[in-house]
C-alpha cells in the first residue's frame, strides 16, 4: 500500500494522456506521472521518496506496446517489457544489456520506456540506443515529432514534462554488427552496476556509451575520438580516455574511484580485444 | 479514458473466479489478494520487489504483486499459489524438501510453475535466470533445484 492518496487515469491514446496531463498539471497545480511498468514508482511512492496526486497510465496505448521487426527497422513500442525485447532478441546488443537490469521477474513489468525516462540514474537500456543512433518517436502537445536519441539525450532524455516517448526505431543496418557488452557487479548478479560499457564497431570506427562509471549515462564523442585513432597505442588511448571523461567517475558503496577506473582501463582493453581496433 | 479516484468497485479475475472488490488507487495488488480476497498464499516480504515472495502469475507469467497497482489487473488473469492444484511441482517440492520455514515457497512455486510452462526442458542457464527473481531466507536452494530438476528429470 501507498501511504497517500492519488488518482489513477488509464489512456487508450496519446493524445487524451497529453491533454489529460496539461489539463491536471495546469489547471490544478498536481503533480502529475505518466505510468509505464511502475515498479521505480511503486517502491519510490512507498519509500516517501516521490509523491504526485495522479498517475496517467499510457500502457494500453496501441503505438507503446508494438514490436515489430520491419524490412528496414526494428520498432520497439515504449511499453514493450525488457523480457520480450530479450525474448525477440532483434537487436542482440539491447537484449544482453537488458539481461542485467532487475530480475526475470521484475523484468516482466519493467518496460523500456520506463527504463529510459525513470529518475534511476543507471538507464542500462540507454546505452546501446546511444551507440546505435536510433530515433525516438515522441507525442507532444503539438503532435508527433522524431528525433535521433543522440540529440535528445543529455544525462536523460530531455522531454518537455507533458511529452510522452511512444516508440524506439533501430535501423537494421546496426542489429548484426560486432560489439562489446561488459557490465561489473559488486557481488550479487542482481544489483545496479558498478560500471557498464557498450562498444559496437560500424564502418571500422568504435561507438562507445558508459552507465555508472560517472553520475549519469553518456556517449561521448571525443572518447570516440580517441579509441578510433590509430596513431595511438591502446595504453595512450586507454589514458587518454580516463583523462577525459565528460564527467569525473563517481565513487559510491559499490565500487570506490580507483576501483571503478581499474575495472574501466580493463574494460577498456577488452572491448579493443573484441573490437581489434589499436596496437 | 478509465478514471479512478478513491473508492471504486472493480472486477478481478483470480484463480478463474470473478470477485467483485472495492479497490483505492493506492492499494497494490498484493494488498487486495491478502486482505479483501483472503488469499494469503502471495507473501508480504520486502514489499520492495526483490524478495519474489509475492509473486503471481499475470497472464500466465510471474509478476511480483507487491509492485502492481490492483487497479492495473482489470481484464487480466490472475493466479495465485491457491490457483495451482495438486500440480508436478508442488509435490516435487514436497518429495524433495524444496522448502525450510516455507515463507518464500509459494512465490518458488508460482514462479517455478511459470518457468516449467514455458520451457519443457529449461536449461541450467534459463532455471537460474528466473530462480535468481526469488531469495530464501533459509537459504534453501539446493531443495528447491531439487524439486525443479525432478519435474524437468519426468518429463
Amino acid at each position: 500500500m501507498i501511504n497517500f492518496d492519488f488518482d489513477y487515469y488509464q489512456a487508450e491514446n496519446a493524445k487524451e494522456a497529453i491533454y489529460k496531463y496539461l489539463e491536471l498539471s495546469e489547471k490544478n497545480e498536481e503533480n502529475v506521472l505518466y505510468y509505464n511498468g511502475g515498479t521505480e514508482i511503486i517502491t519510490y511512492a512507498r519509500k516517501n521518496k516521490i509523491e504526485f496526486s495522479a498517475l496517467i497510465d499510457i500502457q494500453n496505448i496501441l503505438e507503446c506496446s508494438v514490436l515489430k521487426n520491419n524490412q528496414k527497422q526494428i520498432i520497439i513500442g515504449a511499453s514493450v517489457s525488457l523480457n520480450m525485447i530479450i525474448e525477440k532478441n532483434y537487436f542482440p546488443l539491447l537484449s544482453d544489456s537488458c539481461k542485467g537490469i532487475a530480475d526475470h521477474t521484475t523484468r516482466n513489468q519493467i518496460t523500456i520506456g520506463g527504463n529510459l525516462t525513470g529518475k534511476l540514474p543507471y538507464k542500462e537500456a540507454v546505452l546501446p540506443l546511444l551507440v546505435g543512433d536510433v530515433e525516438l518517436k515522441i507525442m507532444t502537445q503539438n503532435g508527433i515529432k522524431i528525433k535521433k536519441i543522440n540529440q535528445l539525450f543529455d544525462k536523460r532524455l530531455q522531454l518537455e514534462p507533458e511529452d510522452i516517448l511512444l516508440q524506439i526505431i533501430v535501423d537494421k543496418n546496426v542489429i548484426d554488427l560486432p560489439y562489446v557488452q561488459i557490465r561489473e557487479v559488486k557481488q550479487s548478479e542482481i544489483d545496479y552496476p558498478i560500471m557498464h560499457l557498450v562498444a559496437l564497431k560500424q564502418n571500422d570506427k568504435i561507438k562507445a556509451s558508459l552507465s555508472s562509471l560517472c553520475a549519469f549515462p553518456f556517449r561521448d564523442k571525443n572518447l570516440e575520438t580517441i579509441i578510433n585513432d590509430n596513431k595511438l597505442t591502446r595504453r595512450e588511448k586507454i589514458d587518454q580516455i580516463v583523462n577525459n571523461l565528460p564527467v569525473p567517475i563517481s565513487s559510491n558503496y559499490r565500487g570506490g574511484k580507483d576501483y571503478k577506473e581499474m575495472l574501466f582501463r580493463n574494460s577498456l582493453n577488452s572491448c579493443l580485444d573484441q573490437l581489434g581496433s589499436g596496437i | 479514458m478509465k478514471t479512478y479516484k478513491g473508492k471504486k468497485e472493480i472486477s478481478l479475475n483470480v484463480n478463474n473466479e470473478i470477485y467483485k472488490v472495492i479497490v483505492k488507487p493506492n492499494e497494490t495488488l498484493l494488498n487486495i489478494l491478502r486482505d479483501k480476497l483472503e488469499l494469503t498464499g502471495p507473501k508480504a516480504g520486502c514489499e520492495n520487489g526483490d524478495c519474489g515472495a509475492c509473486t503471481v502469475l499475470i497472464n500466465d507469467k510471474p509478476f511480483k504483486s507487491c509492485i502492481a497497482l490492483a487497479v492495473e489487473m482489470e481484464g487480466k488473469d490472475i493466479t495465485t499459489i491457491e490457483g495451482l492444484k495438486k500440480t508436478k511441482i508442488q509435490k516435487a517440492f514436497i518429495d524433495k524438501e524444496g522448502y525450510q520455514c516455507g515463507y518464500c515457497t509459494s512465490g518458488f512455486i508460482v514462479n517455478a510453475y511459470a518457468l516449467l510452462n514455458k520451457y519443457k526442458k529449461p536449461n541450467e542457464t534459463q532455471i537460474k535466470d528466473w530462480l535468481n527473481s526469488n531469495l530464501c531466507r533459509c537459504t534453501g536452494y539446493e531443495g528447491i533445484e531439487r524439486a525443479i530438476k525432478k519435474v524437468i528429470d519426468n518429463r
